[in-house]
């Protein structure tokens, strides 16, 4: 197979500083170096005389840039790297030529693709991501629920930054998506009344016969307590089953509260139960929809302990409120019910003879279950009710519509407006509240309106004369300025500064940065950025395999995943080093986690840091098994996958994608079955056309060889003894993951600066970098790894540069 | 619009039989319109099926070779079905097995980019990524209007995916993916649920919408003057999206008029998800036959499988002992008969789907007649994105010549050729699709 096939997006290429050669060298270049090969070995059959494949390489456009062949060159790429060509029985090239003519090609088709995909180092007119749109909204309008699955995922590009504008694109599905979630946005915000609250509470509640088993007796003495699930199909056991509370009375929209009121017993080794919630109606017969609310793991207590979850009626597939089910047909259901589940995983095999006394394994016995909804406790939020000012009882409504306005649509546009977009608004309004005959829902779709109009949803910096670069307002930096930090919109005190003017001075806008980074809002941006950064999402492609890892689950994937997300949070959030990322003395560690490593004494699901033991192999995130889970296939590490991760997200400098015909590893060759996963590795670098990529690839991935698919130590497993020495493509012999980390913080410090100075910096800027890019990405660069790889210094750079600060 | 007496609504049929029929076929005794419609004007369809990570192809020496060759051994109608591809023997007639077809474009992407090229034979390359239209969605623009649903993606991966490897194999006209559906449940309730209830409060937020819509459009277009050119391409798109959604509110509005087909659930399995395979498969396929022949919509795209590993389609042949789709393409351990049993079960599969809308009585003839099928994948095997595997159904009302096996010289016939007469065939007339050279006639006359 092709190694790096899960990897490879046709994405865009990143400019690399060193390609970017002058032209005429080029051709300088490619008269001395290049033409002699391709006459010698390609023009006989690809020439004037003879088109072999209708190809003729003698007219081929040396100049890739901007003449037409690109295509053709990487079609000839292709072939030679396959070893298609020159064919058998013709004149080969020698090892030397072949790598000469290849590499030529390479740096060539990059420059290509550099030029095809720029933006001339301008900011385009950006859409909004999905997540700074639900973040804008919740800013903007006070809201508390998420919308955002409601809108279709973004591209990602290889870089894996979402912020970039070229692919921020935009189709009615999009916008039907916007128009859709604006609309319930501010349902949320503005809603018609005060509802009616409804609560509920069933104590003690049954079994629920979820698997058709015989009906149980009595559930008295230990066998109140609920035994871990195995599966919420599998078992028979009878003491798994959840608990069922239903409640026939229940509000049809907004927030409610499903709160457990339950004991909590550890097992012996000190493990704790961990509770889920599901929550759905039963229909009919076979049909018995339920949602996951939410798990959490409890503490051990033999005090009754309360557990909250708060969820949004409409997510939950549930009856309307007319008696119909949107999906079932002409059931007349409109309860709720309630699932309490125990979903720890459980060590002991229980089966179905298993007797709830014999197993040892957290326990938990429901006392109660309690319903509550709609939750109107700080709800709708002080932001949602300032957009419908208090007036007094006579008001008149168009005065009051024209007041809201004046202060809504300068917030939602970011800027200050004119007159005429203001009465257009007015204007709206009125032929609204004819239309609905209510003013709050004339002003819901006035505002409705305003939310999917350009002005919103792009970021705007009006430029109709593109020849010069023009500075920012100071309206439009407050906007750059909290989009990057923030993914979201300016708040009160950058938006009096941009008023003012007074953002455009240097020292107000370092003092905004870090009042901006010490912001809980900050942590939106660390979140995205890292998992972007990081590649994170990939963990999502990667299925494993139950056989190889039958003690690994759904749920200690999405643990690791936070595990990464916690680390950059801790790293970026206290502005601690960002050499961290490669090495750190700590660990952010929760129970499930902790447990995975086989670190002792961790208990609980909150991640916080753990000081590490050497002998316990972990810091930074190449140790995470976030990162171990992306460089395998699921079953078994891949040392290429890994290789091409960390060029690609740590170095950002992605090896070449394979040619589309590469072969894969042959397993089934008597002579590579009998050798380890490296030494295979080896025997395949000795191709020469695999070797001049996997060269510079391969080695990396080698380090990383005792961290098995999902992360776990191993030194030796069945017969094969795991080696993780390795000689990196600079000759440097490194023992394993210890020594490629120290190899990385002493050897390639000013590399990893400047690929993370280059990645925030793209992500900042919402385009990709180009060659006008690469003094700021040095100066950023050298002036982040001086200051101890500092963030704050690095994104006080970036957002002081002149390219942040300019259109 | 006034009812004759012989004329019977849907509604009004399903009352009187006192059960409900299986969706009952499309204006067998009926027509929504008050006329009876004559054979002509019975509906053309269209339903472009991919699966992913190419097909069992054995090099000769290999002792699968003469079972498990996905390709048919022979030519023309002198061909015959191995074991990959022997559940379709019965429908010879209502099949066409071609080689040779592939995007030339797509002959330079490696990995698995090339599932979002399929329908669209777009310049999507090495160096950048610019999709272009699909060419189902060509069809739908043209006569989605007719149907409540312009058109239908399905895929067992739901969304769009990421860029190049999209879930989808539908793309609008600026080459930006459209999310397709792999929920079962949802895909059925947008088709037939009925809920139209609040059928008055439902046109009039929709006459909202298209206000709203309209005060947009009128304050958003003194900004194209402040835009410089590349930003002026943006609002563009934007703008392009506006007036495409317009037309969408209206034909819901135009649709909230008329009912919903009416199609009994209990005749599906709705709940089946992607962890039991064959049911799941042939529930998808099940909804795609009531869409057709309940004319819900005349334009379905399917993506049976995700490219490359990893994803859950990938993890399909397990259900048959067999390792991981995309290792199996590898023969990572498993041969070249374990990839075939997968092609064949994909095949059988194919076959039932064939075999429902054959057997759905329409006009004089059957749904098949009046739907033309395309499946296949864009490699032929690991990586190779060449002599696509392809079988064209159905259509022999719509002009299609089957019962062979037809080879073409890659050099000199592109698929995107065949794709010109597929919309040909589907009335929209077309002479040029992606880096079409011409058209591909030998397969299709003139009905």
């Amino acid at each position: 197979m092709s190694p790096f096939s899960k990897f490879f997006t046709l994405a865009i290429f990143c400019l690399v500083g060193s390609v970017c050669a002058q032209s005429n060298a080029v051709e300088k270049d490619f008269e001395a170096k290049i033409k002699p090969l391709l006459r010698s070995h390609c023009i006989r059959c690809h020439g004037e005389k003879k088109q072999e494949g209708d190809l003729r390489i003698d007219q081929l456009d040396p100049d890739l840039v901007k003449g037409q062949s690109a295509d053709f060159w990487h079609e000839v790429l292709n072939q030679i790297n396959e070893g298609r060509m020159p064919p058998e029985g013709e004149r080969q090239l020698s090892t030397k030529q072949l790598n000469t003519i290849t590499a030529w090609l390479e740096i060539e088709l990059k420059k290509a693709a550099a030029h095809r995909n720029s933006t001339g180092g301008r900011q385009l007119m950006r859409r909004m991501s999905r997540y700074e749109f639900q973040y804008t909204l919740q800013d903007l309008l006070g809201i508390a629920l998420d919308y955002s699955d409601r809108v279709p995922t973004d591209l990602t590009g290889e870089d894996g930054l979402q912020t970039n504008a070229r692919r921020l694109g935009m189709s009615q599905i999009q916008l039907a998506s916007y128009l859709e979630v604006v609309q319930l946005a501010l349902d949320e915000a503005i809603p018609d009344g005060p509802e009616k609250v409804h609560k509920g509470e069933v104590k003690s509640p049954r079994p629920a016969n979820v698997r058709k088993q015989p009906r149980h007796k009595g559930f008295k003495g230990k066998a109140r307590f609920i035994a871990p699930s195995p599966g919420l199909t599998k078992s028979n056991f009878i003491h798994d089953l959840p608990r069922k509370a239903t409640f026939d009375e229940r509000p049809f929209a907004g927030r409610f509260r499903i709160r457990v009121r339950c004991i909590a017993t550890a097992s012996s080794d000190g493990r704790l139960p961990e509770l889920m919630v599901q929550v759905g109606h039963r229909a009919s017969g076979d049909y018995d929809p339920k949602k996951i609310m939410g798990r959490k793991i409890l503490k051990a207590s033999d005090k009754e302990q309360i557990v909250d979850f708060i969820g949004n009626i409409e997510d939950f597939p549930l009856g309307k409120k007319d008696g119909y089910y949107n999906g079932s047909g002409s059931h007349n259901v409109t309860h709720l019910s309630a699932y309490i589940w125990n979903t720890t995983q459980a060590k002991s095999k229980i089966t179905k003879k298993s007797q709830l006394d014999e197993i040892d394994e957290p326990l938990i016995e429901v006392k109660a279950v309690e319903f509550e909804g709609p939750l109107l406790e700080g709800y709708p939020s002080q932001i949602a009710k300032d957009l419908l000012p208090e007036f007094e009882a006579d008001a008149d409504e168009a005065t009051m519509a024209r007041t809201a306005l004046e202060r809504f649509i300068p917030r939602a546009y970011r800027r200050q407006v004119t007159d005429e977009e203001i009465s257009h608004a007015v204007k709206t309004f009125n032929d609204f509240r004819e239309f609905t005959g209510d003013f709050k829902a004339a002003m819901r779709s006035t505002m409705a309106m305003l939310l999917i109009s350009p002005k919103f949803i792009y970021l705007v910096e009006p430029s109709p004369d593109d020849s010069r670069a023009r500075k920012l307002n100071s309206f439009e930096l407050a906007t750059r300025l909290s989009y990057f930090l923030w993914g979201s919109m300016p708040d009160d005190e950058l938006r009096a500064l941009a008023t003012s003017g007074e953002l455009l001075n240097p020292d107000v806008l370092k003092a905004q940065v870090t009042r901006m980074r010490n912001d809980a809002r900050f942590k939106r941006f660390v979140k995205h950025f890292s998992a972007q950064w990081l590649g994170l999402d990939a963990m999502d492609h990667v299925a494993v395999n139950p056989k190889v890892h039958p003690n690994f689950s759904d749920d200690i994937r999405e643990n690791l995943r936070a595990e990464t997300l916690a680390f950059g949070e801790h790293v970026f959030v206290n502005d601690l080093s960002c050499r961290n990322f490669i090495q750190s003395d700590f660990a952010m560690l929760n129970q499930v986690v902790a447990q995975h490593y086989g670190i002792p004494d961790v208990y609980g699901h909150e991640f916080r840091p753990v000081s590490l033991k050497p002998n316990e192999h972990r810091g930074g995130v190449l140790t995470q098994g976030s990162f171990s889970i992306i460089g395998s296939d699921g079953t078994d590490s891949n040392p290429i996958y890994r290789g091409v991760w960390l060029r690609k997200r740590l170095f950002a400098d992605p090896p070449p994608p394979p040619p589309p015909g590469a072969p894969p590893l042959n397993k089934e060759d008597p002579d590579l079955s009998r050798l380890s996963l490296k030494q295979q590795i080896e025997a395949h670098r000795k191709a020469a056309t695999c070797a001049r990529c996997h060269n510079q690839i391969d080695p990396w991935g080698v380090a990383f060889e005792n961290y098995d698919a999902t992360g776990r130590w191993r030194t030796q497993q069945a017969q094969v003894m795991f080696d993780a020495t390795s000689k990196l493509p600079d000759g440097e012999v490194v023992a394993g993951m210890a020594g490629l980390k120290k190899y990385l913080l002493e050897k390639r410090s000013s590399t990893l600066a400047e690929a993370l100075t280059r990645r925030m910096s793209a992500y900042a800027l919402g385009r990709e970098l180009e060659f006008s890019d690469i003094e700021m990405v040095k100066t950023l660069a050298s002036r982040f790894e001086k200051s101890g790889f500092k963030a704050s210094h690095l994104i006080e750079g970036i957002v002081t540069s002149d390219a942040f600060l300019t259109k | 619009m006034t009812t004759k007496s012989w004329q019977l609504n849907r509604r009004q049929v399903l009352r009187g039989t006192g059960s409900i029929a299986l969706s009952l076929p499309f204006l067998e005794a009926m027509a929504s319109d008050g006329e009876a419609k004559v054979a002509a004007e019975l509906p053309k369809r269209i339903a472009c099926i991919f699966f992913p990570n190419g097909v069992s192809l054995p090099p000769t020496k290999d002792k699968a070779h003469k079972d498990w060759h996905w390709f048919p051994f022979g030519e023309g109608r002198d061909y015959s079905l191995t074991k990959s591809t022997e559940a379709l023997e019965p429908h010879r007639g209502q099949i066409t097995f071609l080689s040779g077809l592939s995007h030339p474009a797509g002959r330079r992407m490696a990995g698995h980019g090339v599932s979002d090229v399929f329908l669209t034979a777009g310049p999507v390359n090495a160096n950048a990524y610019n999709n272009t239209i699909s060419m189902d969605q060509v069809i739908a623009e043209k006569i989605g209007e007719e149907t409540r649903l312009k058109s239908l993606a399905l895929s067992c991966g739901g969304g769009v995916g990421t860029l190049g490897r999209t879930h989808t194999l539908s793309f609008t006209k600026n080459g930006q993916p459209i999310p397709a559906e792999g929920n079962i449940r949802r895909c059925f309730n947008m088709m037939f649920g009925q809920d139209n209830a609040n059928l008055k409060k439902a046109r009039q937020e929709l006459l909202l919408k298209r206000s709203m819509l309209d005060r947009v459009l009128e304050d958003s277009r003194s900004l194209k003057n402040k835009l410089n050119a590349r930003d002026r391409v943006k609002l563009d798109e934007y703008l392009a999206s506006m007036r495409d959604y317009e037309r969408r509110i209206q034909r819901m509005e135009s649709w909230l008029n008329k009912p919903k087909a009416e199609v009994d659930e209990s005749s599906l399995s709705l709940d089946a998800s992607r962890e039991t395979v064959e049911d799941y498969i042939r529930s998808m396929y099940d909804l795609m036959f009531h869409a057709f022949q309940t004319d819900t919509t005349r334009v379905i795209t399917h993506m049976l499988g995700i490219e490359g590993g990893g994803s859950k389609s990938d993890k399909f042949p397990e259900a048959l002992g067999l390792k991981p789709h995309h290792a199996l393409s590898h023969r990572k351990g498993g041969t070249f008969e374990d990839w075939g049993k997968w092609d064949q079960f994909m095949s059988e599969n194919f076959a039932y789907f064939i075999n429902r809308l054959k057997n759905a009585q329409e006009g004089d003839g059957s749904v098949l007649d009046r739907s033309l099928i395309m499946y296949g994948c864009s490699t032929s095997t690991t990586h190779l994105a060449k002599n696509y595997p392809l079988i064209l159904a159905g259509g022999s009302q719509m002009g299609l010549n089957h019962g062979q096996f037809r080879k073409f010289d890659e050099n000199k016939v592109r698929l995107s050729d065949m794709y010109v007469s597929m919309m040909n065939a589907m009335d929209v007339p077309t002479k040029k699709f992606g880096d079409s050279t011409g058209e591909l006639n030998e397969i299709f006359s003139q009905a």
